[in-house]
């Protein structure tokens, strides 16, 4: 009887061992998640116009309408400065996708 | 041995409900630092108005007809382009700011000014020091014509604070 009790605290040992490793583990986990997520949160973040993968610009289409519109000495001035803007999308490209409309 | 192995049982079912709010309160905790800081969408709501305004001038490439030299529109700007700069109560100044110049040659031929003056300061000074508590400035231009096909240079400053709603300050 004896010697089965002593088994039995010996099996009761391994197993709460496990338990304690067990649980550490999954706190440690936890924590390295939340460290991750609170790192992941310090990450800029910031919606910008060219950011969303835009295929358009209002100002320059403005701009655009007003160049075909405008007689030819207009144009070249018209032109030349959209050219030194900054777009988020090619001037050229889009320049040539709405003379290929107005054609 | 059959009492003491249902006591055990009942101690790892309360360690496991210990478990599963631990780990539960970690994923909530996880998720509210993740999502606590907001997005800042100052910069594309700079282009938002500026763009508002561009529609409100221009159409297809043409400038408004009543705009050059009419004092109501100018005085009445915000309504004409119905455009609203009231914010959330907890803002006490204006948050917006904008500059509309209309320019024939070098010549202005219409200037008008809407909101909080004030924000113009932190034009200039966030693009060398990335300040995020400072508002964010957009200056865009376009081109347009009148009737007579003259070209107008249009150039359109606007400006957005709202730093708390925008900033984990």
């Amino acid at each position: 009887m004896s010697e089965y009790k002593i088994k039995n605290k010996k099996a009761q040992i391994g197993e709460t061992i496990t338990w304690v490793v067990a649980t550490i583990i999954i706190i440690a986990i936890l924590i390295l998640s939340i460290y991750v997520a609170s790192l992941l949160s310090n990450t800029k973040k910031t919606l910008t116009y060219a950011s969303e993968g835009r295929k358009g610009d209002i100002l320059m289409e403005k701009s655009l309408f007003a160049y075909f519109l405008a007689n030819e000495t207009d144009k070249e001035v018209i032109y030349s400065e959209l050219k030194k803007n900054d777009f988020p999308i090619n001037l050229d490209t889009k320049l040539n996708e709405i003379k290929g409309v107005l054609e | 041995m059959k009492k003491n192995r249902r006591g055990a049982e009942k101690i790892i079912s309360v360690y496991w409900f210990a478990i599963l709010f631990i780990v539960a309160g970690a994923v909530v905790a996880m998720v509210a630092i993740f999502y606590g800081k907001p997005y800042d969408v100052r910069e594309l709501e700079t282009q938002i108005l500026a763009n508002s305004v561009a529609n409100c001038l221009s159409e297809t490439g043409y400038l408004r007809e009543d705009i050059i030299g009419n004092s109501d529109f100018q005085n009445n700007f915000l309504k004409e382009c119905s455009l609203n700069f009231n914010t959330e109560k907890e803002f006490d100044n204006m948050q917006y700011f904008l500059r509309v110049e209309i320019l024939q040659g070098s010549n202005k031929v219409f200037e008008v000014s809407e909101g909080n003056l004030n924000l113009i300061a932190s034009c200039g000074v966030e693009a060398g020091i990335e300040e995020e508590r400072l508002a964010k400035c957009s200056e865009k231009e376009f081109y347009s014509l009148d009737s007579s096909k003259n070209v107008y240079l249009i150039k359109i400053l606007s400006i957005v604070r709202k730093t708390e709603k925008n900033v984990r300050v």
